[in-house]
């Protein structure tokens, strides 16, 4: 009997300690790549992914605390149900109604990114919401005060504390937890991808197919798959806004070659982030494939090759139109584990 | 007494022993002239104008030290040299008899790919471009007043490791075995090489960057 009892207490006495373990070291979570993906060009070697991390970072996405004035979070511009993108906003306002010069990019497999932005000129994920956080126009706030702000709440220190095992909160921690959930945004379930992993009952139409073709032969250089991009930069010859005067990554690299090119974006869930282009100058689907079909001036000298217009027939348009409706993800869209955080 | 003898002798050797320096401090001064500079002072510069400084930052990094022609110790950094806080200053590093020292002024290429970084590397310290990522290597800020009265501010926020415009610098002093080596920084040479009329300001990567990392770092010399 005593014995048992001495069993019993011991028994105890380690799983307390056990439990104390799991505490203080948040168990890492696998970053799953889907099947014939290439490899993430995130690593994670600085930042393991935990669910611990994941959560704090969602919560941060979802925080209006980050912005100057508590109004602005990052889902205000990037809106999981709109591919993490701002819908119907050709560029988007942020603090005090203020409204940017570049249409909100979607947040989707930002993990096989290695730059950001229009222009690129952001080299790591960690690195990139420091942007939005500190521009005048989006969230206008300093590094300083969101920490002072982060490290005097009443949830966030044991937050980070689970995390990162330390409730010291500083810029290298906050950017660390927002990339662990920036860089979750994996979106890889749409029809395209279960007719790819040949899942049973997942198939295209004719229509679908042959528009599947049209892409391949057309649009694929640059749109690569699996991603739909080849996360590299290159101009379509769109004229620049007389008002937004946005010369695109000549503006990070000087180089002349660089003049009026803009980063290749995915076109994973392209039918509900719209509107289109680095300006959102094109509010539906159809404006853009118009514009690749007759609308590209091949005389512009910043028109990267070998683009030219493709002069689709109106069925070729209505094929490429109805492959791309297989892009969109809803399973991603609307997973309950991207979305605010009810607790 | 023999043993007193021996013993006054050990307890000497272990004085001396403790008391040598096993240290090489570099300190790293802004001056105009030979004239070390404080932050919001007005000091004259050879060209009878008025300067005052109000931001004087640098990174310093990848520091070699070579005693007979042979690399004896290394210390990567980087370290953040700031005026407005004098303990940063000065660097202290565990070698002695060297030779000559070899850094870089600024923060090379792999650092800054390398994501977001802790302590002196840390964006709040005001030395990284964000929307243009990388590490601004140098920062000089200040106003100029002509002999005429015009006033001039200026800003030199000099950075950029992507070529064709790399703006990182290696510089390299004697130290002849020193224990104390002051590296002064002439803004005198600086400001009076620039044309400041022509450019009082700087911001960004490219040409202009790359034209005035080199001529900072040819106002580095030895005090």
């Amino acid at each position: 009997m005593k014995n048992r009892v001495l069993f019993i207490a011991f028994c105890s006495c380690a799983l307390v300690l056990i439990s104390f373990k799991f505490k203080t070291e948040p168990a890492i979570i696998e970053f799953s790549v889907p099947k014939n993906w290439p490899k993430p060009v995130y690593s994670f070697k600085n930042n393991p992914l935990t669910e611990e991390g994941f959560q704090l970072g969602r919560k941060l996405f979802y925080d209006p605390i980050l912005s100057r004035d508590s109004t602005i979070s990052c889902a205000s511009c990037h809106l999981q149900y709109t591919g993490f993108t701002h819908v119907d906003h050709n560029v988007s306002h942020g603090i005090d109604g203020k409204k940017g010069t570049r249409n909100s990019p979607v947040l989707i497999n930002l993990a096989w990114n290695s730059t950001f932005h229009w222009d690129g000129g952001v080299n790591h994920l960690e690195v990139q919401g420091i942007n939005p956080i500190q521009h005048p126009a989006e969230m206008d706030e300093k590094l300083e005060n969101v920490l002072n702000k982060l490290n005097g709440s009443s949830t966030y220190p044991s937050l980070f504390k689970a995390a990162f095992g330390t409730d010291q909160i500083t810029t290298s921690n906050l950017m660390k937890a927002l990339t662990l959930y920036t860089v979750s945004l994996v979106s890889s379930d749409s029809k395209y991808d279960r007719v790819m992993r040949k899942e049973k009952g997942a198939q295209f139409s004719e229509q679908e197919k042959n528009g599947l073709k049209i892409f391949r032969n057309n649009c694929a250089v640059c749109h690569k798959e699996p991603l739909f991009t080849s996360t590299t930069f290159a101009s379509n010859g769109l004229k620049m806004d007389s008002l937004l005067k946005d010369v695109g990554r000549y503006a990070i690299t000087h180089n002349p070659a660089d003049s009026m090119l803009f980063k290749i974006p995915t076109l994973r869930n392209v039918e509900i982030t719209f509107p289109y282009m680095h300006d959102g100058r094109y509010k539906k689907l159809k404006d853009v494939i118009n514009y690749y079909s007759d609308g590209i001036d091949p005389t512009v000298n910043y028109l990267s090759k070998p683009l030219k217009p493709f002069h689709f027939s109106d069925t070729e348009k209505k094929d490429l139109l109805s492959f791309l409706l297989t892009l969109t993800d809803k399973a991603f869209l609307y997973n309950p584990r991207y979305s605010f955080p009810k607790n | 007494m023999d043993k007193i003898v021996v013993g006054f002798a050990f307890c000497f050797i272990l004085i001396i022993g403790f008391g040598q320096t096993t240290s090489i401090n570099i300190t790293f001064q802004p001056s105009v002239s030979n004239e070390f500079i404080e932050l919001n002072s007005i000091y004259s510069l050879t060209d009878s104008s008025k300067m005052e400084i109000a931001t004087c930052r640098l990174y310093v990094s990848n520091f070699t030290f070579y005693s007979n022609n042979k690399l004896v110790s290394e210390q990567k950094g980087p370290f953040l040299i700031d005026l407005e806080n004098p303990e940063s200053l000065q660097l202290s590093f565990p070698i002695s008899g060297v030779d000559y020292v070899r850094f870089n002024l600024g923060i090379d290429s792999s650092t800054n790919v390398a994501g977001i970084l802790d302590g002196d590397l840390d964006p709040i310290k005001g030395m990284y471009w964000t929307w243009n990522s990388g590490y601004i290597n140098s920062k000089v800020e200040g106003t100029l007043t002509k002999t005429n009265g015009v006033k001039i501010p200026f800003e030199y926020h000099l950075g950029g490791y992507l070529p064709p415009y790399p703006t990182l610098q290696t510089l390299t002093f004697s130290c002849d075995k020193t224990e104390q080596l002051i590296i002064q920084l002439d803004i005198n040479q600086f400001l009076t090489t620039l044309e400041i009329d022509k450019c009082s300001n700087v911001m960004i990567p490219g040409p202009k960057a790359v034209e005035l990392s080199n001529l900072i770092a040819t106002c580095f010399k030895i005090h």
